[in-house]
């Protein structure tokens, strides 16, 4: 067939010495800068740049690819270790996986996270290795309705994120739309809430928000719990997942790889929805969704498995149409031309050895990550030994240090402070911050394509729900609302009828 | 002799300088072009200079808050920008708040990308040339859209300027960035664009889009058979987007003329020529800080003036 | 009425609060336009309003008896008045520093300062919560004045001093290994562009 054919010139380019030279320094790169707080693989990629122009393009795009889906394992290191999300899409690990090591169960989480980030991995360069092209023409048919459509999908999934009042997470995801409306206007170009701030005018960031009401909110609350903060190192158990763990991962992983890899196509937020969504999917069908927030495994395998498929299918768009998923596909892009190639449908064809040498390269990466993260386990949890006197420290160093990198400004670490404020805040009230961070990441998303739409369509509402795609998601929108509120109205019911019977 | 010595301290400022790393300043995110041009460059600047040069990404507010940073650091020579079309000749008309003189808080030192705007169609478009495309336009009043990479771009520049001259009236739908806009184009949800060369060139190859014409006066080398808009009827269409070196105002003139130099020999080179050349930017024909300076003062009045009549805002 | 949640009292409070905020402000100052064509004030001004009800709800909530007739405690170690007060001291002084013409990086560090000083007297149960914040902003605004050196010492040492538990020889070698590795990884490794020395040493002799 002509893909054992493909696969096997992809396989001859990369299993030469240089390219597995080539890729395992990428990995190592990625992980490293994924377990960094706050530097992510765009900036070290951008920094990268100049070593590739010496490069030939496979090498080069063979290391900057480890480099990305490098970081997506690294970042739920530190999401499950410290609750900072390393990467965007770590956020949804945060949840359970921290809590799991505060539970002394750090070991499983991450053995979980990296052998289902490796399946995910490996399913999802197959997918990409088998049906690029036509998945890239099934991208192309997501316009704006369709966008949309998929985002209001995704936030009434936010809700289902939140373990505590429905009404109070529900007002989180529309306070973080509303933050993320903080900027400029896509569709108008009139700066919006930025006070005069010029470095408000293209919004706030995602990764201040993130680590200052993941990280600098909690370091601020275990220091407030004085002696009373649960040392982790007391309970540490296992330092590999039981077998149990394993029984009951195995399906939030297939289902986490399926949405990763679907969501991962789609230019532009695709792989965070797919670790929101796969989340979400398994507390709405767990049988003790109550688990959930409090340190379910599944809650760790799904999404990570879903980032991580994610970041590998989102190199379709790019190796077929040369459109870019993401900024750090744009970066990929713009390396790719400096050298000559010119990434788009012509490619595949063109050079073969580009494309399947990449792909190939893609298993083999994901095997060097599990390979060097497993037995890293125990060296993180080691880590969690250490007093915490040294340890917040350190933490809030290289959380500055990755903020201030960003953008070089200090206004971005006064945010992140604020934020932390913001987030101990929250905390204290009860309101939850995944929500809120759904809602921040996907809000400026659907204004812009809920009026592109319009534009489009000249102002017609009803082609919301006219085009197949995004009629389908509108309905399942609908059902998923009500599934989300019958549940909270029947609670309602119960204790007024317990009320009542008093 | 007295002359001589009195003479030396300012030979002696003069080759001094650089004595510690300089700073590039990019002001737009990693990854972009702006970014990778001044990542190209730094090496080669390195070298000639003997001292590194460090690329420091400042992004923000469309490119201003780098920009006016350099403007208002020390004229010292070890900080420069990447001055482009944005922040240099569009912005200062978009935002009402502008922070700083594009032309006289700058000392502008040396041009370094060129890149034409080519103006695509999607291929269900009934249009071959440039006149079909307007009697297309003509005959669906208000029905046609064209997409630019953000509200304020030479693309979208570029498209107003275009309905200005042929008295059409086609729908501006701004995205975040060239490539969302290239795949609405792709699908067929805006019919035109106004994209730049190097993002546009490989769906162009391609056959997915149709090339109708290029926005500056002179044919590119890369697609040689397609017309200038000029050639096709709009006469004196000359639009570019550009980026070059760029120091504070007071900046001594031994530096602004080395720098000068330097780049010039740098983008001369076979090696960066060619990498540049893969970004669509041919040589520019602006080569002397005075030139260059003269340059931005043009394009300030010109798209000071498009911005004007689009009545496009950043508030 | 009596409060029988404080936190949904307080978080009701803020919802409603931030929501008419956000509905306002976009109706005065930016364009509606209409339900087809949606102006820039469309999309904040619906969001504000959404979150103006749902925290009045949350408020309403606020006063009616909880299940098990139990009163939640909220226990937070400031009241709304101090972090008016603390909000308070930032926005004057950042206005003080532009009108003083000095940039805006010494007010902030002065804010934090006041702020820090103020709440260790006054609050002290807030120690971790102001010092950390401090500590960060402290990091980033003396970024250029002091380098990667002056920074860190100012975010290390403060921070610490925000924790329960610190002796200043533990301090002082903490810091020590981290300006090691901050160097080694982000200035040498990543080539961040990082100012390592304080800006007053012309030629800084590391690189």
């Amino acid at each position: 067939m002509e893909i054992l054919n493909n696969l096997l010139i992809g396989f001859q380019v990369a299993m030469t010495w240089q390219h597995l030279l080539y890729a395992f320094i990428g990995v190592i790169l990625g992980t490293l800068i994924g377990v960094l707080p706050g530097i992510g693989p765009v900036a070290t990629i951008a920094m990268l740049l100049p070593i590739t122009f010496n490069l030939s393009p496979v090498a080069a795009l063979i290391m900057l690819a480890g480099i990305y889906y490098g970081a997506q394992y690294g970042g739920s290191t530190t999401a499950i270790l410290v609750n900072i999300p390393g990467e965007s899409s770590s956020v949804v690990t945060c949840l359970d996986g921290y809590q799991m090591a505060r539970q002394g169960r750090a070991g499983p989480a991450l053995a979980v996270a990296a052998l289902g980030s490796f399946f995910a991995g490996c399913v999802a360069t197959l997918i990409i290795a088998v049906a690029a092209p036509p998945l890239a023409e099934v991208a192309l048919k997501f316009g704006p309705s369709e966008y949309f459509s998929l985002m209001v999908f995704g936030l009434v999934a936010a809700t289902v994120l939140a373990h505590g009042s429905l009404i109070k997470a529900i007002a989180m995801v529309v306070l973080g739309l509303l933050l993320g409306i903080i900027g400029t206007d896509v569709n108008s170009g009139v700066l919006r809430f930025t006070f005069d701030i010029p470095e408000l005018s293209d919004g706030i960031g995602f990764v201040i928000v993130a680590m200052g009401m993941f990280g600098t909110a909690e370091i601020i609350g275990n220091l407030e719990l004085k002696d009373k903060r649960e040392i982790f190192t007391s309970k540490v158990t296992h330092l590999y997942p039981s077998k149990e763990d394993l029984k009951r991962v195995w399906g939030p992983v297939l289902r986490g790889t399926a949405l990763g890899s679907f969501l991962g196509i789609l230019p532009g937020g695709g792989a965070l929805l797919a670790s929101f969504g796969a989340y979400t999917l398994e507390k709405k069908i767990s049988r003790n969704p109550g688990k959930f927030g409090k340190g379910a495994i599944e809650g760790v395998a799904a999404p990570e498995s879903a980032n991580n498929a994610g970041a590998q299918t989102s190199f379709i768009p790019m190796l077929t149409l040369g459109i870019p998923s993401n900024a750090v596909m744009a970066l990929m892009i713009g390396a790719l031309m400096i050298q000559g190639i010119a990434p788009g449908p012509q490619v595949m064809n063109e050079k073969p050895q580009l494309f399947w040498g990449l792909i190939a390269s893609m298993w083999i990466g994901n095997l060097m990550l599990v390979v060097l993260n497993l037995p890293l386990i125990g060296m993180w949890v080691k880590l969690l030994t250490v007093p915490y006197r040294y340890l917040y420290p350190s933490i809030l160093v290289f959380m500055a240090i990755g903020v201030f990198s960003l953008s070089n400004n200090p206004f971005d670490v006064l945010i992140m402070a604020f934020f932390g404020v913001f987030g101990y805040i929250c905390v204290k009230l009860e309101c939850e911050p995944a929500p809120l961070i759904l809602g921040f990441i996907l809000g400026p998303l659907m204004e812009e394509n809920l009026r592109r739409a319009m534009l489009l369509s000249r102002g017609d509402p009803f082609v919301f729900f006219q085009k197949p795609i995004s009629l389908g998601f509108m309905v399942a929108s609908a059902i998923l609302l009500v599934l989300v509120a019958l549940p909270a109205i029947r609670k309602k019911r119960d204790e007024a009828f317990v009320e009542e019977a008093k | 002799m007295l002359a001589a010595a009195l003479l030396f301290p300012a030979l002696a400022g003069a080759q001094a300088w650089p004595s510690r790393p300089l700073h590039l300043v990019a002001p737009y995110a990693p990854g972009g072009p702006v970014d990778l041009s001044a990542r190209l460059l730094a090496p080669a600047l390195q070298q000639a200079l003997g001292q590194p040069v460090v690329v420091e990404n400042k992004p923000g507010a469309g490119g201003n808050l780098g920009a006016d940073f350099v403007a208002k650091s020390a004229p010292d020579g070890y900080t420069l920008v990447m001055g482009a079309i944005a922040t240099h000749a569009i912005n200062p008309t978009l935002y009402a708040n502008f922070p700083y003189d594009p032309v006289r808080d700058f000392r502008h030192i040396a041009l370094v990308v060129q890149v034409p705007n080519v103006l695509v169609v999607n291929n269900d478009v009934p249009a071959r040339s440039v006149a079909g495309l307007i009697s297309f336009i003509r005959k669906n009043p208000g029905k046609i859209d064209f997409a630019s990479g953000s509200s304020g771009s030479t693309g979208h520049l570029a498209g107003e300027l275009f309905k200005q001259v042929t008295a059409t009236d086609m729908q501006h739908v701004p995205y975040k960035g060239s490539a969302p806009a290239t795949a609405d184009l792709l699908a067929g949800r805006v019919h035109l664009m106004f994209d730049n060369l190097a993002s546009a060139l490989p769906n162009i190859r391609a056959g997915k889009v149709r090339a109708l014409a290029v926005t500056t006066l002179r044919r590119t080398a890369f697609l040689n058979d397609i017309p200038t808009l000029d050639e096709s009827g709009l006469k004196g269409f000359d639009l570019t987007t550009w980026w070059g070196v760029m120091a504070p105002a007071k900046t001594p003139d031994a530096v602004v003329e080395r720098l000068a130099a330097e780049i010039g020999r740098a983008i001369d080179a076979p090696e960066l020529r060619e990498r540049l050349r893969a970004m669509g930017s041919e040589t520019p024909a602006v080569r002397t800080p005075a030139q260059f300076t003269a340059f931005v003062e043009r394009e300030r009045k010109i798209y000071g003036e498009l911005v004007r009549r689009s009545g496009a805002k950043a508030d | 009425m009596k409060i029988k949640s404080p936190k949904d009292f307080w978080s009701g409070l803020m919802f409603v609060a931030v929501g008419v905020f956000f509905a306002v402000w976009a109706i005065i100052y930016y364009q509606m336009g209409t339900a087809v064509r949606m102006g820039p004030a469309y999309f904040p001004t619906v969001l504000g309003g959404l979150m103006a009800i749902l925290g009045a709800i949350v408020l309403a909530s606020s006063f009616a008896p909880r299940a098990g007739g139990k009163k939640e405690k909220l226990e937070m170690p400031f009241n709304i008045v101090d972090l008016g007060i603390a909000i308070g001291v930032f926005i004057v002084l950042g206005y003080a520093a532009k009108l003083a013409g000095i940039s805006n990086d010494y007010g902030m560090l002065a804010a934090a300062a006041v702020v820090s000083v103020l709440s260790v007297r006054y609050r002290p149960e807030t120690r971790p919560l102001v010092l950390i914040s401090a500590g960060c902003i402290a990091y980033g605004y003396l970024m250029k004045p002091l380098g990667l050196i002056g920074a860190t010492a100012a975010l290390v040492y403060v921070s610490a001093f925000g924790g329960h538990e610190y002796k200043w020889k533990e301090v002082t070698i903490l810091f020590a290994v981290l300006i090691l590795f901050s160097w080694l990884v982000f200035v040498h490794g990543l080539t961040l562009p990082f100012p390592l020395c304080p800006q007053f040493i012309e030629n800084c002799p590391i690189r």
